[in-house]
């Protein structure tokens, strides 16, 4: 367990810049997850950090360590890849013994060991079968098993549920959350899928195009986006453009739509800039025409369509012509029927100032 | 008016009332297709095997079927085929490890190297299946001659010399086969074994070669097979007294033909069954051939 560094990596694949100037401290013993599109430089990283590939620029600390330029295997990291990558030619007890068996344990040792990770990923009696014998949930637990049964200095893993059905990731990601705590590891997590890094991480970093977007904690990004990109990414926006027109007390006055709107002031905006309002989904209302907004901002639209998904239900409204918002709400509120004209309100201070 | 789909709908109408099951005749030909198939690569040895059992009178050709079946012409197989045979067990298995050797790094090469020109470096392993073994042999003896003259060194005769010349018609069939496993070989469980604290060497010895086995195993019997059958380029690097099985055959079948040929071939026949049969229960000859195509 270690506290990992890199400082200033720049990473070019020829002439395409792969990583710009990446500044990243990872907290000891910390879930941290790198999130993002693919091509955003986030799997790049983590084979940096790993020692499969080497920076162009910088230097990668762990721990104590400068390992820039170290081969992987004098780096002591555990690795967990998306397709597991279990040695097929060995039994489930030889995989999580590969490592400690390199490192010449003692056979009592590590079948100690052994005994001790498989109780730890709950499946205590498969130690004799091949990895082709069980699920692609267990094959991943014992790929984490096998990781870590060296104690690495830090545990990397890359998207390593995007090969299962919905429900089993949903699962693995508390089981996985949970053999992490346990073993408190320094953990560096690879995903394109935001509720995955929700639901796991201590600290987000959202990457795009090589750059480091936002780092934060799960709500802080999900609430406090600093640019469209992020908003957009984690979670569903509807973004509006909007000039900023003039104050009115403790708002700023925002023109979108032909509509004068109150959004929450934001420090660097002037008036006349162009910036984007971002509202959440499920922060907007449809409300009739002719109901009283008790001091929401509400822009006249009209329904579009609706989707019906059980707990929830969209509603899909065309405001100032053809721009689309969705609306999201508990199915007994009142949307109002497509073809039928809106309200579109919502809460001056859960709108979001976007400048970039 | 009608619309195409009332037009498409019509001409479905048109084809009468829904076909029912019938004959089969697609398995019918498929069966018939494979048994000719059959036949015509067996009945070589169907006919090796059922002329070695003729009891009867000796003719200076092949009698098939044979009359008054017996095993007569097995006790007369002259001790020198047995020896001959002995030679090109010795060889096949000794060049098909040499090819190993060879192949198995040079397809490494080829399919992981970064270093230029590597679509010629694939093209010189193949070279040997392009050219005609004849040819080969002759270029060996003329080379085994130049080099004998030049050192005092003569290697024609000899089973250095014959080992040469094998290891370099059999190479192409391991760097083919190791090639192939290479290129769908996921380099992740190379990458994780690094990550666990393995060594290069290790890694490759410990993961990489033990999930290629099957495509090695594939290439080595490939190789044991096309050095014990040769005889183009043997028949230039053999000398009296010191040959290999299939040269002493066709010596055999060129001078004095008689029916303990026959036996001897079909003894061999039997043996290789039983090899075949002995490495599907070892390693699975389904994953053996699976290992070319897969």
């Amino acid at each position: 367990m270690s506290r990992v560094q890199l400082s200033n990596v720049v990473k070019k694949f020829g002439d395409f810049t792969a990583l710009h100037e990446l500044d990243l401290d990872i907290v000891e013993g910390e879930f941290l997850t790198l999130l993002g599109p693919s091509g955003c430089g986030k799997t790049t990283t983590l084979r940096l950090i790993a020692g499969f590939i080497q920076p162009t620029r910088g230097t990668i600390l762990l721990g104590e360590t400068d390992v820039t330029g170290v081969a992987p295997q004098h780096r002591e990291i555990g690795m967990v890849f998306q397709d597991y990558a279990l040695f097929p030619h060995m039994t489930i007890e030889e995989n999580i013994a590969f490592g400690l068996k390199e490192r010449k344990y003692e056979k009592s040792k590590i079948d100690a060991r052994v005994r001790e990770l498989l109780k730890l990923i709950r499946l205590p009696d498969a130690a004799e079968r091949y990895p082709s014998e069980v699920s692609g949930g267990q094959q991943q637990r014992i790929a984490v098993a096998r990781a870590v049964a060296y104690p690495p200095r830090v545990l990397l893993m890359d998207e390593p549920l995007g090969a299962l059905d919905l429900k089993l990731r949903e699962a693995m990601q508390f089981e996985l959350r949970r053999i992490q705590q346990e073993l408190k590891i320094t953990t560096v997590y690879v995903t394109h899928d935001q509720t995955e890094a929700m639901n796991m991480s201590d600290r987000i970093v959202v990457m795009n195009h090589g750059l480091i977007e936002q780092l934060g904690g799960a709500e802080e990004i999900y609430n406090h986006p600093k640019t469209k990109f992020v908003a957009d990414f984690v979670g569903q926006i509807n973004l509006l453009d909007a000039a900023i027109v003039g104050e009115d007390g403790d708002w700023q006055v925002a023109e979108t739509m032909a509509t004068r709107v109150k959004v929450p002031r934001h420090a660097e905006v002037a008036q006349k800039s162009a910036v984007a309002v971002g509202i959440r989904p499920e922060l907007l209302k449809a409300l009739p025409v002719d109901a009283s907004v008790n001091g929401m901002n509400s822009i006249p639209g009209k329904v579009k369509g609706k989707t019906f998904a059980g707990n929830l239900v969209k509603i899909f409204i065309a405001v100032g012509g053809d721009h689309e918002v969705v609306v999201e709400g508990r199915p007994q509120e009142w949307f109002g029927e497509p073809g039928d004209a809106v309200q579109v309100a919502w809460q001056p201070q859960d709108a979001i100032v976007l400048t970039s | 008016m009608s619309t195409v789909a009332q037009q498409l709908d019509k001409s479905v109408r048109d084809t009468g009332p829904p076909k029912r099951i019938g004959l089969p005749w697609g398995k019918i030909v498929h069966y018939l297709y494979c048994s000719l198939s059959y036949i015509f690569l067996l009945s070589p040895m169907i006919v090796v095997i059922g002329a070695s059992f003729h009891g009867g009178e000796f003719y200076t050709a092949i009698k098939f079927p044979p009359d008054e079946p017996s095993l007569r012409w097995y006790t007369k197989i002259p001790q020198t085929q047995y020896e001959a045979l002995g030679l090109s067990f010795l060889l096949a298995g000794s060049a098909a490890l040499g090819a190993c050797i060879i192949g198995i790094p040079a397809a490494l090469g080829i399919v992981r190297g970064i270093i230029p020109g590597k679509a010629l470096i694939s093209s010189i392993f193949r070279a040997p299946l392009q050219i005609p073994s004849i040819v080969t042999g002759i270029a060996f003896l003329q080379l085994f001659y130049i080099v004998g003259d030049a050192t005092g060194l003569y290697l024609q005769g000899t089973f250095a010399g014959l080992y040469i010349g094998h290891v370099f018609v059999a190479t192409p069939y391991v760097v083919g086969t190791v090639t192939a496993v290479l290129q769908r070989f996921d380099t992740r469980l190379e990458e994780a074994a690094l990550s666990l604290g393995a060594s290069r060497m290790s890694a490759f010895f410990r993961v990489t070669l033990p999930v290629i086995m099957p495509g090695v195993y594939a290439g080595g019997l490939y190789a044991f097979m096309v050095s014990f059958g040769d005889v183009p380029i043997s028949i230039f690097l053999t000398s009296p007294g010191f040959v290999t099985y299939p040269v002493e055959l066709f010596y055999g079948m060129e001078n004095d033909f008689d029916p303990s040929i026959l036996a001897s071939a079909s003894l061999v026949i039997f043996f290789c069954l039983l090899a075949l049969l002995g490495m599907q229960k070892l390693v699975g000859l389904d994953a053996l051939l699976r290992s070319g195509s897969r």
